[in-house]
């Protein structure tokens, strides 16, 4: 781009428009911000935890429907954005967020006391540069955090699969870190002593995150505690979900998997070696769907049936042994989290459903049976975060920092509120 | 406003988000290598428009006594007289087939390729979970190379999706400044001489502004719209050196390519500064104008010749008639 003289001798204005123009596109640099909004609500007695859009965890009393005046962590700046939904073990809270100005990233991990919001870490969590979009797993007393690449390190990992120790008074957090081949966006999903969790490039871990004797090649070299692996070759930013000893998770190339864990483990185990598988295996029920669109949400199982969704709008339901189809159907706008199942009841008829959110709007209700439309929760906002049904109303956080909720039955609206600053809302 | 966001989506952002993506695909997996190739192509198609603005920056060039002339004719006159001052400059560039907004015309419309290109680069390589649900939303469902997402960000040891500023030694100062350098050259070549001092003064007010302001800028941006300013500035100063006639690139007191023809003129020119004329910057096509100039002056005064004679005819008759 050329700023050549045609005879205007006011150069100062073109300074000027060369200036604004700069000045916007580097204003632009905001896209690389987090914004949040997708954590999923969490309910523990009669109390549903969120983080909000500010990437402040905040704390809902389900009985007077009114946020707890001053318990929220941090209490005063937020993270930046918080996108796991938390994790509440023996009246401890543990989450994770993270903001990014540019390409410098500042997260946190963080564990709080559910009575009074403080840190059980010290004044804060554990800073950690970079971005921490995926779920916790934890497994007996080891807290497990898959990140990003590190801002303060060049070791050329990608990512990496962060075991923190949360026995209380311990001294050191950090007990063991793996690098891994990509991004985690997936989170981390805990089976016994074995955590699974994806990369963005497209590799499922199957780890062994049991405590090692002192002394042991595991604490010495944590990366041997890799069990195998499964490369897909497309990313996978969403969560796996492990049900009745397999694993189902899809892929930015809008493949759906299945895997058999248990083969798999068993299979290690014989060989005494890692495996690092890439194909599956048919003969251990293995399969592969094709959604047709990048699959971001978690699959759900229920009754030798897989929901699958995609970020097209599509719903399918496929027979869970064979990989096939059984019916399709689909809803305006991205589903970029996890479906729900829920009962509802209609007339005196009691029936299963999929509350099923939707990237431009309102909470979708979709037969289990048929794929049929039944209904729809209207928020009026994008939602990108899981709804959760609590004794008898579905709770949906929306992409503008409230969250609504919604009878489950009749699907009308309840209440409202502000998760920022916890006013009423409509 | 709407109806200008669809249009941006789909015209602009959509075209480009999608045509990196196959580059990608096809050029080895290779983010730098698609966004060279993708700046060289969006370049060759501009070429007519570049052409076009040359020739009416010349062409804007020659008239330029003319239009002093008119300036100077009306100085310190308001009103009616600045109407006439408008309508006389209109017609002279109706007359030497100058369109005002001809030269501007091609800057303005790189100007929303270049943001939409900015965008595009981080729009298709997103660092958070929103950006690349967006950016699926972009894809054309026949692009393969929507399965290939995340692309790899990495080129020659810079990450194209942070910022220059984060980039490590020596890209962080090398990006910057290579971008204002090859902004400087390709300034240089499209500034015009000028025997106007106020517009002298302003074209090497921008010719080293501009380069500053692009390195300093740079800095913020994210890598991968340096490579693209910078690949663009280059193929800028090719298109130009041929555009332009070949005409020898003046740097630090030394004259490089051109052809023999183009070098002797430029001696000359030098020759001619060197030898103290009074007229400013006599190159062989200021000379020109200088002669077109002192034609204007020459018909400015038998036009006001024959103003004189009508008047003094008119006075004539008047005396007349009042003798009468």
């Amino acid at each position: 781009m050329t700023m050549s003289n045609c005879g205007s001798q006011k150069w100062w204005l073109r300074a000027l428009g060369v200036f604004f123009i700069m000045a916007a596109t580097i204003g632009c640099v905001n896209d690389l911000t987090p914004h949040g909004g997708w954590s999923s609500p969490v309910v523990s007695d009669n109390k549903l935890l969120i983080g909000n859009v500010e990437g402040n965890l905040v704390r809902l009393d389900l009985v007077s429907a009114n946020l707890d005046s001053g318990w929220s962590y941090p209490r005063e700046d937020g993270l930046g954005a918080i996108y796991s939904d938390v994790l509440v073990v023996d009246g401890v809270i543990y989450g994770s967020g993270y903001t990014c100005r540019g390409d410098d990233c500042e997260g946190e991990i963080f564990a709080v006391d559910n009575i009074d919001g403080f840190s059980i870490w010290g004044q804060s969590g554990l800073s950690l540069k970079t971005k921490l979009i995926g779920q916790l797993g934890l497994s007996d007393k080891t807290l497990l955090v898959g990140t990003s690449a590190l801002g303060d390190e060049d070791d050329g990992a990608d990512g990496y699969l962060y075991a923190l120790d949360v026995t209380p008074g311990t001294g050191s957090i950090v007990k063991w870190r793996i690098p891994l081949d990509g991004n985690v966006w997936s989170g981390v999903v805990v089976e016994g002593s074995m955590a699974y969790l994806s990369t963005m490039a497209g590799t499922v871990y199957a780890i062994n995150v049991a405590e090692g004797e002192p002394g042991d090649i595991v604490d010495q070299d944590p990366a041997s505690r890799i069990i195998w692996k499964f490369e897909s070759g497309n990313a996978i930013a969403g969560p796996l979900n492990i049900v009745a000893g397999s694993v189902y998770f899809g892929d930015l190339a809008g493949k759906v998997y299945k895997l058999n864990v248990l083969a798999r483990n068993a299979e290690v185990k014989s060989a005494e070696a890692n495996v690092h598988g890439e194909k599956i295996d048919l003969a251990n029920g293995e399969w592969i769907f094709d959604a047709g669109a990048w699959v971001w949400a978690k699959p759900v199982k229920e009754d030798g049936t897989l929901f699958v969704s995609a970020l097209d709008g599509s719903i399918h339901a496929v027979d869970d042994s064979t990989g096939n189809k059984i019916w399709s159907a689909s809803i305006e706008g991205q589903i970029v989290s996890s479906p729900i199942l829920f009962d509802r009841k209609r007339g005196q008829i009691r029936e299963r459903a999929l509350a099923v959110p939707s990237g431009d709007e309102n909470v979708w209700v979709i037969s289990v049976i048929d794929g049929r439309e039944l209904g729809v929760f209207v928020t009026e906002e994008p939602v990108k975060s899981s709804p959760l049904v609590h004794e008898g109303n579905l709770y949906v956080h929306t992409l503008n920092g409230q969250l609504k909720w919604f009878s489950v039955d009749d699907t009308t609206q309840r209440g409202c509120i502000d998760l920022k600053d916890g006013a009423q809302c409509n | 406003m709407e109806i200008f966001g669809i249009l941006w989506q789909e015209l602009i952002m959509r075209p480009m988000i999608n045509s990196l993506a196959l580059l990608y695909q096809l050029l080895f997996s290779n983010f730098g290598f698609s966004i060279i190739v993708f700046t060289i192509l969006i370049r060759l198609a501009m070429i007519p428009l570049t052409v076009r603005q040359t020739r009416q920056m010349k062409k804007m060039q020659i008239i330029q006594p003319k239009m002093k002339a008119i300036q100077d004719k009306y100085k310190g006159k308001s009103g009616d007289a600045r109407r006439q001052m408008s309508s006389e400059t209109m017609a002279l560039y109706k007359e030497a087939g100058v369109s005002p907004v001809g030269c501007l015309g091609p800057m303005i419309i790189q100007m929303p390729i270049w943001i939409g290109f900015y965008r595009a680069i981080l729009q298709t390589m997103p660092s958070t979970p929103e950006g690349m649900a967006n950016l699926s939303a972009l894809f054309y469902s026949w692009n393969p190379a929507i399965s290939a997402v995340p692309f790899n960000s990495q080129f020659v040891g810079l990450s194209l999706v942070d910022l220059v500023s984060a980039a490590s030694l020596p890209w962080n100062y090398v990006l910057p400044v290579v971008v204002g350098a090859s902004m400087f050259l390709q300034q240089k070549m499209t500034t015009n001489p000028t025997t106007d001092p106020r517009q002298r003064q302003t074209n090497q007010m921008m010719l080293w502004m501009m380069p500053i302001m692009f390195g300093a800028f740079t800095w913020q941006f994210p890598a991968g719209l340096a490579v693209y300013i910078l690949f663009s500035n280059i193929v800028g100063v090719v298109i130009q050196y041929y555009v332009g006639g070949k005409q020898p690139i003046e740097l630090f007191g030394r004259s490089f390519l051109g052809t023999e023809q183009t070098k002797a003129e430029l001696i000359a020119q030098r020759a001619a500064e060197v030898a103290g004329s009074n007229v400013d910057a006599s190159s062989p096509k200021e000379s020109d104008q200088n002669g077109q100039s002192e034609e204007i002056q020459r018909k400015d005064s038998r036009r006001g010749d024959r103003n004189r004679s009508r008047r003094n005819g008119r006075r004539t008759r008047r005396r007349r008639n009042k003798g009468n």
